[in-house]
């Protein structure tokens, strides 16, 4: 388990993080999300001990990292790099040995894991041989080979094609079963969306957003509702409690002010009967992450 | 076993697979061996040269007309690169200098008065015949009969033949003192000097860069954090330091093994020992040879350092030349201030010889020409010694703020935020 403690970072004038806590639990995943320098990377780079924190502390199993748990550590840095005229195989091998694997346990274990995913290439092949997704995913594996209890992955979706991406996201559904706490960050609000159990997001080193995706997105109400009905966009505009009605085509997606509008909304395109579509939802993590990101701003 | 020590044996463990992979990466890459054979591959070729030219360079053929077996038999001895035939008439020697049976023919003839004298024709193209290796002998000869006629006992010749002994010596002065040197030759330990001033340089500079190159690559091309959450900065420094040392010994043991190899060859070539007569290898030995090691070792050690601190620097691999930039200039400067104390041993020089990067190249030069006074060499070896335990931990911490620092726009300003980092770090 992992567990971030109050932690404060500043670089010259620049406040890089500020009072920031959570806990990752064993067999869990935790999405990090923020905009470009809103401190996900100092955050990684102090649970790592890169960087020391000016205030707070970062827990691994109850204790403060020593140089023991970096073998149980796995962690894909946001900007990628292997040595290009290295095989797949050496390269994997160094960085499983230097997580404390026996180089023999790394071999016979290569074939299983580039199975897994699915690099396209040999275990012979020198690394720059190989295209840039492939590359990513000799990283992933030289990152997850030593099944570390804690992995971090800094933008591991970027650069993946859809199919890939998801290939990615079943290898850390798998590190959950096996009981790895995982913290990931990501742009792609879809991914984070399926993938996350948890959810941080951090605005100008701050955490603004703390919860399950339901219960952040729970916590903004159900102030949105996707209509296809005969009403028009003015009659809905005119209605109590609606804030905006945007024109999709045969759709309507109307913005409340409050939730407790829909009932109106429902009971006046119901009036003749049957209609399409009705659906009042909570506001989509990329629509949460825009107005929180937005707010720095006001 | 205690968990602080199973910790320990785990750091080992991660320094040893550093030190490994930076070995095992660089023993096979082309630049290294080529590092290594060239000077193999030189030295193979001067000595194979050496034993063509001595193996095709038959005995001259020299033709001896003379009055008695004795002559001829007395030039004979006397050189071990003619080879004596000889002829009854002065037309049968001519016959076979015509063809080409000999390279020359030597006709000795006694006047009345009992000298002998002697005409040395040559054949154009044949083996050349010194002159002076028939002179010898027979001008011996002339002297027995001389003696003989003027009835002098042997005892008597030996007297008037006594040539007169010179001892050479050569002194130096310090501060007015006379200071005790060998009797050797300035030019021979000049060559010495030359040959280890070289020989660092290019050691220092070759791993320097090696290793510098090494650091600038893992951080330009991002693997840096990678290593980084497995092994800590400071046992990564030092296992890539020892993987190159690793490198360095392999080459110097790669070289041992061949001169012990070649020796057996080497020792039967006159040419190159004669070469190696020149010098007095006596100014290498016991002190001032140990002496010559531990600079070398400690030179290569600081530059190594230098360049995994340089390395470091860098944000991408474009940068690797600006990083060994510095690396050069000092390796040079140290060169140079070597050259120059091999002519004289000037203010400069001295200054040199204690001034950290160059005084590993300076000093050995100024111990092998004899400038250094006892007490000096122990104080420039403790005081570099000094430096680079310093200058090491310096470096560590440089390297620990620097490797995560990316700052495109120069070494300068990367240098600005590696301080903002270590303050930050603080």
């Amino acid at each position: 388990m992992l567990e971030v403690q109050q932690l404060s970072k500043r670089f010259g004038s620049m406040q890089a993080v500020r009072d920031e806590s959570f806990t990752v639990k064993n067999g869990e995943i935790m999405g990090l999300i923020g905009q470009n320098g809103a401190g996900k990377t100092t955050t990684f780079r102090m649970i790592l001990n890169f960087l020391k924190p000016d205030q707070g502390r970062v827990l691994l199993d109850g204790h403060a990292l020593t140089a023991a748990d970096y073998n149980s550590i796995g962690y894909l840095p946001e900007e990628r790099g292997l040595y290009p005229k290295m095989k797949v195989e050496d390269q994997i091998v160094y960085f499983a040995q230097l997580h404390g694997m026996k180089a023999r346990d790394a071999i016979t274990q290569l074939d299983t894991w580039m199975k897994r995913f699915d690099v396209k290439g040999k275990r012979t092949d020198r690394v720059k041989d190989l295209s840039k997704g492939n590359q990513q995913k000799v990283q992933l594996i030289a990152t997850l080979i030593h099944m570390p209890k804690l992995v971090i992955l800094d933008e591991p979706f970027s650069g993946l094609d859809p199919v890939n991406a998801s290939v990615l996201e079943e290898g850390i559904r798998m590190m959950r079963a096996e009981g790895a706490a995982i913290i990931y960050s990501s742009h792609d609000m879809g991914n984070v969306e399926a993938l996350s159990d948890h959810l941080i997001m951090l605005r100008s080193g701050e955490v603004v957003l703390n919860g399950t995706v339901d219960e952040i997105r729970d916590s903004f109400g159900r102030t949105k509702v996707y209509l296809e009905s005969p009403l028009s966009t003015a009659t809905l505009q005119a209605m109590a409690g609606v804030r905006a009605v945007r024109d999709d085509g045969r759709r309507k997606v109307i913005t409340l002010d409050d939730p407790a509008a829909g009932q109106a909304i429902f009971t006046a395109a119901t009036a003749n009967g049957y209609i399409q579509e009705f659906s009042q939802q909570a506001p989509t993590l990329d629509e949460i992450f825009r107005i929180k990101a937005g707010a720095q701003n006001d | 076993m205690k968990f602080s020590e199973l910790r320990q044996v785990r750091k080992m463990t991660k320094f040893w697979v550093v030190a490994k992979q930076v070995y095992k990466k660089n023993v096979r890459s082309g630049s290294w061996i080529f590092l290594v054979l060239s000077p193999i591959i030189m030295g193979a070729l001067i000595i194979g040269i050496s034993v063509f030219m001595s193996k095709t360079m038959d005995d001259a053929k020299l033709g001896v007309v003379a009055p008695t077996p004795v002559i001829s038999q007395s030039i004979k001895k006397n050189s071990d690169s003619l080879a004596v035939q000889r002829y009854t008439t002065t037309q049968k020697a001519q016959t076979a200098l015509k063809k080409e049976r000999v390279d020359g023919i030597l006709i000795v003839t006694a006047t009345k008065s009992g000298q002998l004298t002697a005409k040395l024709t040559t054949r154009v193209g044949g083996t050349p015949i010194d002159s002076s290796s028939v002179q010898a002998p027979l001008s011996q000869l002339n002297m027995q009969l001389a003696a003989q006629r003027l009835k002098l006992t042997g005892a008597q010749l030996q007297t008037l033949l006594h040539p007169v002994t010179i001892k050479t010596n050569s002194v130096a002065y310090r501060d007015g003192k006379k200071v005790n040197r060998k009797n050797t030759a300035d030019a021979a330990n000049r060559g010495i000097a030359v040959g280890i001033t070289i020989l660092m340089m290019i050691f220092m500079m070759v791993y320097g860069s090696m290793l510098a190159q090494e650091i600038a690559t893992e951080k330009g091309s991002r693997i840096m954090e990678m290593l980084l959450s497995s092994v800590s900065a400071t046992t990564q420094f030092f296992g890539k330091l020892a993987g190159v040392m690793m490198l360095l010994v392999t080459q110097i043991a790669i070289y041992g093994v061949s001169f012990v190899l070649a020796w057996s060859v080497i020792k039967k070539q006159k040419m190159i020992m004669g070469l190696l007569d020149q010098f007095d290898f006596s100014s290498l030995g016991s002190w001032a040879g140990v002496s010559i090691v531990a600079f070398f070792i400690l030179g290569v050690l600081t530059y190594a350092v230098l360049a995994a601190l340089m390395g470091s620097l860098v944000a991408n691999q474009e940068q690797v030349q600006q990083a060994v930039m510095p690396l050069s200039m000092l390796g040079l400067l140290g060169y140079f201030g070597a050259l120059i104390a091999q002519a004289s041993d000037n203010i400069l020089v001295r200054v040199g010889s204690y001034i950290p990067f160059l005084n590993v190249s300076i000093m050995p030069v100024r111990a092998t020409m004899g400038y250094t006074s006892p007490i000096e060499v122990p104080i420039a070896l403790a005081e570099s010694l000094v430096f680079l335990l310093l200058f090491t931990y310096f470096a560590v911490r440089v390297y620990r703020a620097n490797v995560l620092v990316y700052r495109e726009g120069g070494l300068g300003k990367a240098l600005r935020a590696t301080v903002t980092m270590m303050r930050a770090q603080k």
